[in-house]
């Protein structure tokens, strides 16, 4: 009944060569990058909330690589301008006009590190790029490049000098998720072989952004998903908007965010239809972040969550 | 039923006649329980005779009378039957006519048409135990004699097909199988009639006459001298369901009163005065009545003098206990019921009445008549002037519905010179006079009499009864008296004429009719609902009843009512269940499904998919026989792919795959 017993076993070739093909680079952070790849081909951002030193970075350069993408970092601090992350005019004398410097956003994949660090000012605009997929600079629209994926970190820990996102800011996240201390047989075979930095730069791309669109559209035009589905998430949705312990259930930007994951875990188990499974597989993930409880901490969100799973039929 | 053991002794299975044998005597025997309670000792033993006579013929194989003889013989019974048939006398003499049939057919030398018409007779029993008998009982043989009659008219199918047809135990029990799926099928027939036939507020038979302007018949005021003659009219006014009272003359239905006299017309001056209610006598009986109205009665609401609650319609009390509809011309019939206390004296309220108004005349009405009540009362006290005047009326006056004065003072004319009227006439007559003599009086138009259904257990009362009374105000006893100088013996109770002894036995079946089919709307279905669930909750009480509470229930419902409820429930509970597994044949394959499984002891949450539900199911090997069907499944229901014979077929087999393999 808890949503971690819902099996999940990639089936999709292309998802599976890609996973042994990280795997070396990657010690025990498969689930992790399941996740990412999930919240790629679903179009969404991921937001990563992780003690620092687990691998986060390695884990957004690795994907970016074996993606073929372009991969662009931000490190946050709390002097981080927006113009450093989206780029400024610069006065050229010799032409005597200004020239656009695209800054660390203009690129596929962008790994912004500690992103409660910046300004709110910074944030918004970072936050405006994402779910835009444009960014404006002294009056001038650019597009961003497509695919754009952002994967944001945060330490859950640190809280001096930060600026928590706001509540509507996560909602614009697809998923938040951990990736945790290794388990401990994986973690002697990183102390064993030591760091893996300069060894992603080898790692041969196996997509092109070209085909990640094309994937994403076929996943979104080729997966059905049944009238049952859509009844049993509005289910679920409307329970965590009756819930008294919940003072702020799902958003429809949430029910969608689920929906276009399901559909993509479908596609991973190579199958056209969705199933309840899907749905549940990486639910936690999708909606934890955005419920807002009365109290309580996130252990209880998490439990609140899964009485509400289980008093759903999966099939009505 | 012997014969069915010897052939099985044999072993070559049993004799399709033997079973139908069977089946016709416990037709026969249910016939006879429905009538033991109805027909005579001698028709009883009779019977009995004739039944064991029959299963001796059938026991040893003698040769059966000849039916020339027989069919001679069931005429001149029948006929003697049909002599002693009266009034009250009718479904017993029609339950002594069927059993004695049936015993006789059970006699013959039975083809297939044969034993059809035994059950036929048989199901005839059960019309004519409805129309009497309210016992619960009724359900078993109702159900009993279908299921005789489906499997009788199966079982004689075959044997004219195939008369020396012997069956396999096998083709037996499959035989009643299909006997009661064919019962339950039959069953919405009945469903459709009753929630299909149209709610027609007009009379089943149209036995009664026409209605006209100058036919007797209730109105709401009495106007003197604008009709010669007057036609007797047998239009049904209204029946009144109660126990039978006595003397049908002294029966006086109150509809309204009649206080205001203009010179020619008696009316109501309901609207501008405001009247008081009335106390009713502690020590008078009590009556309680349950009316069933015809339409156009102006909405006045009838009930024995004098009603003092009137419950189940939207009612006005006028107070001196006349009651009405809310809506004044009631287009429809109107079913209430009313509690009366019998008692021919009202006292008020407050103990005493606006004297002036009910001894109010036009001014300087009749000086002649003046005179005469002045010259007869003289010097009398109250109770002394009301004796003269009646006996003045009784003594030189008659009865007559014809040569009735139409001049402008008729009241004058009748007095004076033709000396023949009508109940208003001599209502009119006595109240004028003794207001005249200063007592206050006061008419109440209503009805007289009625004739008793036995067998419905109701009075019918016929606009030929419609009656105008007088009620005079005792000052000593401080009431309203009712006197009624009309002739006693005419006007009332001569309905007998019309209704004869069949016209009352279709005036029974018109009444059912109203009752159950046209009356019936959302109140009779909560009642039923109320009664079945009562039943169901409670079957120890519900089936000993007391007298009284059975007596309510029998007339509220009756028994077939009850029967076709608890039918029609049955029958909507299995369109429902079936309703809903057409609706989602899937369903029907998960729970079929999720049987399988529960057998090897894993159960699967509702909030569980299948898939997640398949993942935790530890042995491997069940869990690979369950695969095929939940990838199946999921595909179809997930894909929203129509569940054709095919793929059902497939998770079917699916589903017994799982289920076969156990302990192999």
């Amino acid at each position: 009944m808890s949503m971690s017993n819902v099996p999940f076993a990639v089936v999709n070739p292309r998802i599976k060569e890609a996973l042994i093909h990280l795997s070396p680079s990657l010690h025990g952070k498969d689930d992790a990058l399941i996740k990412v790849l999930a919240c790629i081909f679903s179009n969404g951002h991921l937001l990563l909330e992780d003690l620092p030193g687990l691998g986060k970075t390695t884990l957004a350069i690795a994907v970016a690589r074996a993606l073929g993408l372009d991969f662009g970092r931000v490190q946050c601090t709390n002097d981080l301008l927006p113009t450093d992350v989206t780029g400024l005019n610069i006065f050229r004398a010799e032409k005597g006009d200004f020239e656009f410097h695209p800054g660390p956003i203009f690129n596929n994949l962008v790994l912004v590190d500690e992103i409660n660090r910046a300004t709110p000012k910074t944030q918004s605009a970072l936050l405006e790029a994402m779910g835009e997929e444009q960014a404006t600079i002294d009056g001038t629209t650019y597009r961003l490049p497509r695919p754009f994926f952002v994967v944001a970190t945060q330490n859950p820990v640190e809280h001096s000098g930060t600026f928590p996102l706001p509540e509507s800011q996560m909602d614009r996240f697809m998923m938040k998720v951990s990736i945790g201390y290794p388990l401990k047989d994986a973690e002697r075979e990183i102390l064993r072989v030591g760091s893996q930095k300069d060894k992603l730069s080898d790692i041969e791309p196996m997509f092109t952004p070209d085909e990640i669109l094309r994937l994403q559209a076929s996943i979104e035009r080729d997966v059905t998903v049944s009238d049952k589905i859509l009844d049993y998430m509005l289910n679920l949705t409307e329970k965590t908007r009756i819930s008294p312990n919940i003072a702020a259930g799902i958003s429809t930007r949430g029910a969608m965010s689920l929906l276009q994951l399901a559909k993509t875990l479908a596609w991973m188990q190579n199958r056209d239809y969705v199933i309840p499974e899907d749905v549940k597989a990486m639910a936690e993930d999708v909606l934890l972040h955005r419920l807002q409880l009365r109290q309580g901490s996130e252990e209880t969100k998490r439990e609140i969550l899964s009485a509400i799973f289980s008093e759903v039929p999966t099939i009505v | 039923m012997n014969r069915l053991l010897k052939t099985q002794e044999i072993g070559t299975g049993v004799s399709l006649r033997a079973i139908l044998n069977a089946a016709v005597a416990i037709c026969a025997v249910l016939a006879f329980f429905m009538g033991s309670e109805l027909i005579g000792a001698l028709y009883a033993w009779g019977f009995l005779a004739l039944m064991a006579f029959a299963f001796f013929i059938e026991w040893q194989d003698l040769p059966h009378p000849p039916r020339l003889l027989i069919n001679l013989a069931t005429l001149a019974a029948l006929g003697g039957i049909f002599t002693r048939m009266r009034r009250n006398y009718i479904i017993e003499a029609l339950m002594e006519s069927l059993l004695l049939m049936i015993a006789v057919k059970m006699l013959e030398d039975k083809k297939a048409r044969d034993y059809v018409q035994i059950v036929l007779l048989g199901l005839a029993t059960v019309v004519c135990y409805a129309m009497l008998s309210a016992e619960k009982a009724f359900i078993v043989y109702c159900f009993g004699l279908g299921l005789l009659s489906t499997l009788t008219l199966l079982l004689s199918t075959w044997l004219d097909k195939e008369p020396g047809a012997f069956l396999s135990l096998k083709e037996i029990r499959q035989l009643f199988t299909r006997t009661g799926a064919l019962f339950v099928v039959m069953l919405p027939l009945c469903l459709l009639l009753f929630f299909g036939l149209p709610r027609t507020t007009a009379p089943l038979f149209g036995m009664r006459g026409q209605y006209g302007i100058t036919s007797t018949g209730f109105s709401d005021q009495v106007q003197l001298g604008d009709a010669s003659s007057i036609q007797s009219n047998n239009k049904l006014a209204f029946r009144a369901e109660m126990r039978p009272l006595g003397d049908e003359r002294t029966l006086y239905w109150r509809g309204t009163v009649l206080d205001l006299f203009d010179g020619r017309a008696w009316i109501s001056s309901r609207n501008n005065v405001d009247r008081g209610s009335f106390s009713p006598d502690p020590d008078a009986p009590r009556v309680e009545q349950q009316i069933f109205l015809e339409a156009g009665n102006r909405g006045y609401l009838f009930a024995l003098d004098q009603p003092f609650v009137i419950r189940g319609v939207d009612v006005i009390s006028d107070g001196d206990g006349a009651f009405r509809h809310r809506s004044r011309s009631v287009g429809r019939r109107v079913q209430y019921d009313a509690v009366s206390v019998l008692s021919s004296q009202m006292k008020p309220l407050n103990g005493a009445i606006n004297k002036r108004r009910y001894l109010s005349l036009p001014d300087s009405f009749s000086p002649r008549l003046q005179a005469l009540v002045a010259d007869r009362t003289r010097g009398m006290s109250d109770r002394e002037k009301i004796s003269e005047i009646l006996s003045f009326l009784a003594s030189e006056f008659s009865y007559s519905l014809e040569g009735l004065p139409n001049t402008r003072d008729a009241l004058e004319q009748f007095i004076f010179v033709d000396k023949k009227g009508n109940c208003e006439y001599f209502a009119a007559a006595l109240s004028v006079m003794l207001r005249m003599a200063g007592v206050p009086t006061r008419l109440v138009a209503g009805y007289r009499g009625g004739v008793y259904n036995e067998a419905g257990g109701y009075y019918i009362i016929q606009e030929q009864n419609a009656h105008v009374w007088v009620e005079v105000w005792d000052t000593e006893a401080g009431a309203w008296t009712r006197y009624d100088p009309t002739p006693v013996g005419v006007g009332a109770g001569s309905g007998l004429s019309a209704y004869d002894t069949f016209a009352l036995y279709l005036d029974l079946l018109d009444y059912q009719w109203s009752k159950l089919v046209v009356n019936y709307n959302w109140e009779t279905q909560a009642e039923l609902v109320q009664n079945l669930r009562e039943i169901i909750r409670n079957p120890r009480a519900s089936l000993t009843p007391t007298r009284d509470g059975f007596r309510r229930l029998g007339s509220a419902l009756s028994a077939p009512a009850i029967a076709l409820a608890a039918s029609s429930a049955c029958v909507a509970l299995l369109y429902l269940v079936r309703g809903l597994r057409r609706r989602r044949p899937e369903m029907a394959l998960l729970k079929d499904f999720s049987r399988a499984m529960r057998r090897y002891g894993y159960r699967r949450h509702e909030s569980e998919g299948l898939s997640e539900f398949l993942a935790r199911v530890d042995d491997a090997g069940l869990r690979l026989r369950a695969l095929p069907f939940v990838a199946a499944f999921e595909e179809h229901y997930y894909k929203d792919l129509p569940l054709d014979a095919a793929t059902s077929r497939y998770l079917r087999n699916q589903i017994e795959k799982i289920s076969r393999s156990r302990g192999s």
